[in-house]
C-alpha cells in the first residue's frame, strides 16, 4: 500500500537517506496512468509517427533521471562506461527497478555490428493494450524505447531505440524487441562525459561515509567550471 | 483387423453421441455486453444452439435492456437492482449490471450453475482488457484482441471446470 507508515521527518532534505525504491505501486493505477498519456497525446498528433515519437519524448525524460538515480544508489555514484556495461545495466538493473523483473533476453544483432536487442514477451505496458488492426505496426513500447534511449544517451551512448512487434511460432501474441542502434563511432563515450563530475565524481571525495558531501562538492565544483568557461566565453567575445 | 470405413465412421459417431450424454458440452449459448443506453457492445456465441444474425442480437439486447429497467420499476420490494436470472424451459438467462449501468448476462443451458462467478470474472476481464486500453473508445464496439483471447480461456476453463463437476 502506497502512503502507509510514518515518514520521518527531515530538517534538512540532504540528512534524509535515498529511499532503497523497494515499494510497489498499483499496476492498475500505472496502466489507467499510461493509457490516458496515450489517449492525450493521441488527441495532439495526426499521424502514427508522430505520436510514437511523443511517447518516446516522454519516456527520455525517465531514462534520464532513472540513470542519474540508479547510479547514486545502486551503483555508489559509478556510472558504466563500456558498451556491454551500460548494457547489461538497462537489461537488468533499470529493468528491475521499472518492471519488477530482469529483462527476457539481451541479444546482439545478427546482421550489423552495432545492433543490440532486449526481448521481453510481454512487456508491462503493453499488458492491457490491444493495437486495433489500422494502426498497422505501432507499438506502445515506443515508451520504454524512449526510456532506454533516455539511459543510454545520458551515460554518452547515443542511440537510436525503436520498439517493434515480433511474432513467435506457436504463440498467440507477438513479443517486443527494443531495438538498439548504435551512432557510428560510439563504441566508447567521449571523453568530455566521462569527465562530468556530477555524473562520475572522483573517488577521494566520494568515500563511503561522506559519499553525499562528496556529491555536493563535485557539484559545486562542475558550477565553477563552468562559470569559468562562460566568464572565459564572455572575454572573447 | 480390418474395418470399412463407413464402419469407422459409425463407430466414432456413436462415440459421440455416447459421450454427449456424459458430458453436456456447450452449456453457455451466447454472450452478450450492453453499455448503459441499452447499445449491444459484444455478442458471441458458442455452439450451434441459440445462434442468431447481427439484427436480431441487437434487438435482444435493447429489449433484455428495457425489461431489466421495467422490473426495477415493478419489483415489490424497494431497492431492487433488476432481474437477475430468467428461466425458461430451454435456457437460463444470467444477468450482472455493474456500478456503472453496463450489464453482462450469458444465454445458457436450463440449469448450469456457477455461472454469476463466470460473469464476474468476465467482468474483471473488461475493465483489464478493455477500460485500460487506450484505443478503446466508451460505450462503443468492444474490438479488443486481448479481451476476446482471455474471454476464450476463461470460457474454456469453465467448461473444463464443469467436466470435472
Amino acid at each position: 500500500m502506497i502512503g502507509v507508515g510514518k515518514i520521518k521527518q527531515y530538517s534538512n532534505v540532504l540528512d534524509k537517506p535515498l529511499s532503497k525504491g523497494k515499494q510497489e505501486v498499483s499496476l492498475s493505477a500505472f496502466a489507467f496512468l499510461f493509457s490516458e498519456l496515450v489517449q492525450y497525446n493521441q488527441t495532439q498528433v495526426d499521424n502514427i509517427a508522430e505520436l510514437e515519437r511523443r511517447l518516446e519524448d516522454a519516456g527520455y525524460a525517465v531514462g534520464a533521471r532513472v540513470l542519474e538515480l540508479l547510479c547514486h544508489r545502486d551503483k555508489g555514484n559509478r556510472r558504466e562506461t563500456r558498451l556491454l556495461g551500460i548494457l547489461s545495466f538497462v537489461h537488468s538493473t533499470v529493468w528491475k527497478v521499472l518492471f519488477g523483473k530482469v529483462a527476457d533476453s539481451l541479444e546482439k544483432g545478427t546482421e550489423h555490428e552495432d545492433e543490440y536487442m532486449i526481448s521481453e514477451k510481454e512487456l508491462l505496458v503493453n499488458r492491457f493494450i490491444s493495437i486495433p488492426k489500422d494502426m498497422g505496426t505501432f507499438n506502445c513500447g515506443a515508451f520504454v524505447a524512449g526510456i532506454v534511449r533516455g539511459v543510454l544517451d545520458s551515460a554518452g551512448f547515443p542511440a537510436v531505440v525503436t520498439a517493434h512487434f515480433v511474432p513467435v511460432e506457436g504463440q498467440q501474441r507477438p513479443r517486443t524487441t527494443i531495438l538498439i542502434k548504435f551512432a557510428e563511432e560510439q563504441k566508447y563515450p567521449s571523453i568530455f562525459l566521462t569527465s562530468l563530475p556530477c555524473l562520475n565524481p572522483p573517488q577521494k571525495l566520494g568515500t563511503t561515509e561522506g559519499s553525499k558531501a562528496g556529491l555536493i562538492l563535485a557539484l559545486k565544483l562542475s558550477y565553477l567550471i563552468c562559470l569559468n568557461v562562460s566568464q572565459q566565453n564572455d572575454e572573447a567575445v | 483387423m480390418c474395418m470399412s470405413h463407413q464402419d469407422s465412421i459409425a463407430l466414432k459417431l456413436s462415440l459421440i453421441d455416447s459421450e454427449k450424454k456424459r458430458f453436456p458440452m456447450a452449456a453457455i449459448y451466447s454472450l452478450y455486453i450492453i453499455n448503459k443506453s441499452g447499445g449491444l457492445i459484444f455478442y458471441k456465441d458458442y455452439g450451434s444452439a441459440g445462434r442468431m444474425d447481427t439484427n436480431d442480437s441487437l434487438r435482444v439486447a435493447s429489449l433484455w435492456h428495457s425489461m431489466h429497467a421495467i422490473s426495477q420499476q415493478l419489483s415489490p420490494t424497494t431497492g431492487c437492482s433488476g432481474i437477475e436470472l430468467l428461466e425458461a424451459d430451454t435456457f437460463d438467462l444470467h444477468c450482472f449490471q455493474s456500478l456503472t449501468g453496463t450489464k453482462f448476462f450469458v444465454v445458457c443451458e436450463p440449469g448450469t450453475q456457477h455461472m454469476e462467478s463466470l460473469l464476474k470474472v468476465i467482468y474483471e476481464l473488461y475493465t483489464d482488457y478493455v477500460l485500460k486500453n487506450p484505443f478503446y473508445e466508451m460505450e462503443m464496439p468492444i474490438r479488443c484482441e486481448l479481451f476476446d483471447i482471455n474471454l476464450s480461456q476463461a470460457v474454456q476453463k469453465d467448461r473444463v471446470a464443469m467436466l470435472g463437476r
